[in-house]
């Protein structure tokens, strides 16, 4: 034995088997190894996938996955992407804010819980959220704003406030600000700047 | 002209954020009270498009406790609160975990 061994070595043959590249088995040559091929004996299937049922053909399934032993895609009447909202229905499958644009100005709100739809989005709802619509059945009206009374018409009012549903005007006698430190005389419009502005100023 | 001096010379010292900031700040369109302590900011007032006010609070997380420059930092947010606070209606400030500063409202 050790003598036949001695010919091989002599020969090259021991050595030149020692030295050639090391391949993973492949049974089927699929250009996957045995290791990572999920069936070795079909060169069709060699990658596992989880997929789900699509009943509906929409190309999302629903219910719990099943282990699949493909070619990367998902088996006939299967889907890899699950959590399908409506199974039965082909046009629709995933879940979105509701959005809502009653009105139709642009701006929307939020209702509570989600809307089952497809790739466009039935109307009144709308793909992204604008604003945060104070009255969605006027379209005139759409932001809350806080409002002073501004008795003295100088453009500038005094406390109290108020929070107002309006649209692009506030309304005849009000101003957005809130500091006027006489509201009974045009002329005083502010008070001075506070002393921390003073300091920060220094 | 004095007005508008002022306000420039204030946005441009209390612009404190980074660059990368204001990723989850909220504007306040009214500020009623603060309280800005090591660690965080409390912030009571309206934030835009709600309707009534609303009191936060949000973790300071720019720089360590011991940095003199987050303590500056803090410091001249709480000014710029302050004068958000003294002037409803004039600024608007922006409130994050990582930014802190005030802005004059569009006329």
């Amino acid at each position: 034995m050790r003598l036949a061994r001695s010919i091989l070595v002599a020969a090259g043959i021991v050595a030149a088997a020692c030295s050639r590249e090391h391949r993973p088995a492949d049974a089927d040559r699929d250009g996957v190894a045995a290791g990572a091929d999920c069936d070795d004996s079909d060169p069709a299937v060699y990658a596992s996938v989880t997929a789900y049922r699509d009943v509906d053909g929409d190309g999302v399934g629903a219910g719990s996955g099943a282990p699949f032993c493909t070619g990367g895609s998902a088996p006939p009447g299967y889907a890899l992407a699950g959590a399908d909202c409506a199974p039965d229905d082909p046009t629709r499958w995933r879940l979105v804010d509701k959005l809502v644009d009653l009105d139709g100005d642009g701006f929307t709100y939020r209702e509570e819980g989600s809307l089952c739809t497809g790739a466009a989005l039935p109307p009144p709802y709308l793909s992204a959220a604008s604003g945060n619509d104070c009255d969605d059945s006027a379209a005139s009206l759409y932001r809350w704003v806080v409002t002073y009374r501004d008795q003295d018409g100088d453009g500038v009012g005094a406390r109290p406030r108020s929070i107002s549903c309006l649209g692009a005007h506030v309304p005849a006698g009000t101003s957005i600000a809130g500091y006027d430190a006489d509201d009974a005389d045009p002329a005083v419009v502010s008070a001075p700047e506070p002393d921390d502005l003073r300091l920060l100023l220094d | 002209m004095k007005r508008l001096s002022l306000a420039a010379i204030t946005l441009a010292v209390l612009s404190l954020s980074p660059a990368t900031g204001a990723q989850t700040s909220l504007p306040y369109m009214t500020v009623d009270a603060v309280n800005v302590g090591t660690e965080t900011l409390q912030v009571t007032g309206i934030v835009q498009g709600e309707s009534s006010p609303s009191t936060k609070t949000v973790r300071w997380t720019l720089g360590n406790p011991s940095d003199t420059l987050k303590a500056a930092r803090l410091e001249a947010c709480h000014r710029s609160l302050l004068l958000a606070l003294s002037k409803p209606g004039q600024y608007v400030a922006q409130v994050g975990s990582d930014c802190c500063n005030v802005a004059l409202v569009a006329p």
